[in-house]
């Protein structure tokens, strides 16, 4: 999950900066994000799983301002998960700007 | 022997013919429509074909099922195919069956959030104070699903 919500911020960065980045990529991984969640799971899968079906939905209606308010969200998803893994479960994840890009 | 006997295996020989002479009858119409019937599978064929193609378009990852090439098909899709968007929407397509889209309809709509970011501060915080056991659970759950998808199977 980490890792796909990772990709999607690089694309959705890629592609609100202009420099690149692929839309339909995009909306790949957060659909596949949204396979993992279900909508009546209690606490933060619920929570995960509406924030990844209202930038879905966004992103595919095209509204002007989706992909910055994706960055944004996905930096705060990005960065809660990190910082609990990193808390929780004593794993050494790689910084952000050293993780290797496909 | 009289033709309604029963034979060796106990069945009727007079039944056995019956049975037949309408199976017999069954297959002469099945061959009557077997021109629409050809041309279905003929459909059938092709449309899977082309399924195939665009889930291979995908290099590096698994998505269960894959949207159709129409623009806004994803976002059409999530807004409930005309149940419960506005009305300028194009309809749902059948063959568009997105996992994530069929679950979040059986467990509840995917619609647009008022607040996001409040559920995104939500969803750190709790992660934050419900600590290891919250937050293994929850992504435990996740990855189960995950495999689940990759292996196709149900969660």
């Amino acid at each position: 999950m980490r890792l796909c919500l990772e990709k999607a911020l690089r694309e959705a960065i890629a592609l609100a900066t202009g420099r690149g980045g692929d839309m339909d990529l995009l909306r790949k991984l957060l659909s596949l994000a949204g396979q993992g969640c279900i909508a009546d799971e209690p606490g933060p899968g619920r929570d995960l799983h509406d924030l990844v079906g209202h930038m879905l939905v966004r992103i595919s209606r095209a509204d002007s301002d989706a992909l910055a308010e994706s960055v944004g969200l996905l930096s705060i998803l990005v960065g809660a998960i990190r910082d609990w893994r990193g808390t929780n479960s004593g794993a050494t994840i790689p910084a952000w700007d050293r993780v290797p890009r496909p | 022997m009289g033709i309604d006997a029963p034979n060796l295996q106990g069945a009727n020989l007079f039944q056995v013919i019956v049975t037949g002479d309408h199976a017999a009858q069954v297959q002469q119409n099945m061959h009557r429509g077997e021109g629409q019937f050809q041309s279905q599978l003929g459909m059938a064929a092709v449309e899977k074909a082309l399924r195939a193609r665009d889930q291979s378009d995908a290099t590096d990852m698994v998505v269960k099922s894959q949207e159709d090439n129409a623009q806004f098909s994803t976002g059409d899709s999530l807004r409930g195919g005309g149940g419960g968007g506005g009305g300028s929407e194009e309809p749902r397509s059948s063959s568009d069956g997105d996992s994530f889209f069929e679950e979040s309809e059986q467990g509840g709509s995917i619609q647009t959030l008022p607040s996001p970011f409040e559920v995104a501060d939500r969803f750190r915080a709790v992660l934050v104070q419900g600590g290891r056991a919250i937050g293994e659970r929850t992504f435990r759950a996740i990855d189960r699903r995950f495999l689940a998808g990759l292996l196709d199977q149900p969660a």
